[in-house]
């Protein structure tokens, strides 16, 4: 496709990069990223990337709009046309105890697609997911893809309140949640690691958009031993 | 953070829903799912800075719908802009869009908000609470900011630089009167179309622009909800991508949320354009049932309005600025 920039927001624009979400949309979306950091841009406060997009942020009173799309059509032509393999992006495991007292949907997601408790265990710590957005919580990743055969479609009604450290998967998607919030996704374990730890400031955030990240079932007393909790 | 014999302490003494520490927001951390948060109306919450001088980036107060009771125990100088909810300095009625200076031991009042939602209260050098990322703005969602990330509770300390008043007599002054806001009224937000305009119907973009809507109550300082007839939306097959201050979400339900400081930083949802932000800082006091309507703009206009109101408060050093001010009311 060709690339298309849209102003969205006084001090923000979109570039579209891809059609359709992937690996190689996001390889083309991280690569624009660091071409456009690589260039310093004064006035440029913040990327966002996101599956197909990257949304650039600025400040009105250093640079201005026309300026920065030259910017950006520079930095656009500047990419491989050859670009779609994602050379970024760190290993991380995430320890997962997968349980009924874990996770709470996990008969749910078995009896939907017709297999075995243990079946969508393995079949979801199998795989190797890609984080293609940050966002809706600090910290919380949006990874993909889940194996066909345990995807499930999101609750009926968003649950009022899920625990942290709560795995979850929605269709094709998965997430840790990073903090205690409301949300719709299955349930499916709980994760001993913060990603989202407000004890240090600033605060750290475990995940970067393009890491690859497995799943790695643990049993409760490991799981209580890495600190993780049961008390919601 | 200063010397402690340096500061001055102010004691909540009572507070009413949501008073807030706020200042110019947390930019540049939306790629970690960081929302930038910062005061929801920008012209008042400018103006109660620059009545004292303070930097245009420093921490005050959005008291959310009023009630409020601070003690003073040093002397210092304060300046309360936008909602009309009522500030009495012991006792005695003190004028919205005003500074003043405060005695030792003082109490300050208001009562709920009679006229808009949000006041802000400024405090001399401004409010010093550990910054996150730079910023002191409380972001409840995500409990960053402020006094350990939650909205003022009574008992709180908030530490404010020790500020000396003498010789400073008059030198407080009002905002100018063609600056001072009443809220209340119908308003008209302009927007500016964006990303997914052309993906919505003919029929529902003319509607966007004829059909009038009511503020929900279900608004926060994440998304102004529109009550209305439904907008028909596209439907939404789109990847989540970055979403920005101002911007008009339409879920599939077809009641539009304008997007403000708390937002979330990435959104699913199809937007059709982008408010001018500085009609958000009209939209940040409007109450449940304001009518809305929307007048098709253009990215020029909107970057100019905003540039002129940053322009308006940088300039303005103090000095120059209680000239202007002291004799503007």
């Amino acid at each position: 496709m060709q690339p298309e920039i849209i102003p969205s927001g006084d001090e923000a624009l979109t570039v579209y990069l891809a059609e359709s979400p992937g690996e190689q949309a996001l390889g083309r979306v991280l690569q624009f990223c660091e071409a456009l950091r690589q260039r310093s841009v004064a006035g440029v406060t913040d990327l966002v990337p996101s599956y197909t997009s990257v949304a650039i942020y600025y400040d009105l009173s250093i640079i201005d709009y026309t300026s920065l799309c030259k910017l950006v059509r520079e930095v656009i032509a500047s990419l491989h046309a050859e670009s779609g393999t994602l050379t970024s992006g760190r290993e991380l495991v995430l320890p997962v105890y997968y349980s009924a007292e874990s996770g709470p949907d996990l008969e749910r997601v078995a009896a939907h697609n017709n297999c075995s408790v243990d079946d969508v265990i393995s079949l979801h710590s199998a795989a190797t997911y890609r984080v293609y957005a940050l966002g809706f919580r600090p910290g919380f990743g949006f990874m993909g893809m889940v194996p066909a055969k345990i995807r499930t479609p999101r609750l009926d009604s968003p649950r009022p309140a899920v625990p942290a450290g709560s795995v979850a998967l929605a269709e094709a998607q998965t997430a840790v949640y990073p903090l205690q919030s409301p949300g719709g996704w299955n349930l499916i374990g709980l994760c001993p690691v913060a990603l989202f730890d407000r004890t240090c400031n600033p605060p750290s955030i475990y995940l970067r958009v393009g890491d690859r990240v497995r799943f790695e079932p643990v049993d409760r007393e490991r799981y209580l031993e890495l600190g993780g909790r049961l008390d919601g | 953070m200063d010397k402690p014999e340096s500061l001055a302490a102010v004691t909540v003494e009572r507070t009413g829903p949501m008073a807030l520490i706020q200042d110019s927001g947390r930019a540049g951390r939306q790629h970690l799912g960081i929302s930038v948060g910062g005061s929801a109306d920008h012209h008042a919450a400018g103006w109660a800075n620059a009545l004292l001088g303070n930097p245009g980036d420093a921490a005050l107060l959005e008291v959310c719908l009023g009630n409020l009771a601070l003690r003073f125990d040093r002397a210092t100088a304060i300046a309360v802009c936008g909602a009309d909810c009522g500030w009495q300095l012991n006792g005695r009625p003190l004028a919205n869009w005003s500074a003043t200076r405060v005695p030792a031991g003082s109490l300050l009042e208001c009562g709920p908000a009679r006229n808009g939602i949000r006041a802000y209260l400024a405090i001399a050098g401004g409010i010093l609470s550990d910054p996150v990322w730079g910023s002191r703005a409380t972001t409840v969602g995500e409990g960053l900011g402020g006094l350990n990330g939650v909205p003022l509770r009574s008992g709180d300390v908030l530490a404010v630089p020790a500020y000396d008043i003498t010789g400073r007599d008059g030198k407080h002054g009002a905002v100018p009167a063609a600056q001072q806001r009443r809220y209340g009224k119908a308003l008209v937000l302009r927007l500016v179309p964006s990303n997914q305009y052309l993906q919505f119907t003919a029929e529902a973009r003319r509607q966007l622009f004829r059909q009038v809507f009511q503020v929900s109550p279900q608004s926060d300082r994440m998304g102004v909800r529109l009550d209305g007839e439904a907008l028909e939306a596209p439907p939404a097959n789109m990847t989540s991508e970055g979403v920005a201050l101002g911007v008009v979400q339409v879920p599939a339900g077809g009641q539009p949320i304008v997007l403000m400081q708390d937002r979330q930083t990435i959104g699913g949802y199809p937007k059709i354009g982008h408010v001018y932000t500085v009609d958000l800082d009209w939209l940040a006091q409007a109450v449940p049932g304001t009518e809305i309507t929307f007048e098709p703009g253009t990215l020029e206009e909107s970057q100019a309005l905003l540039l002129q109101q940053r322009e308006l408060f940088m300039s303005r050093d103090s000095s120059q600025f209680h000239e202007n001010g002291f004799n503007g009311k």
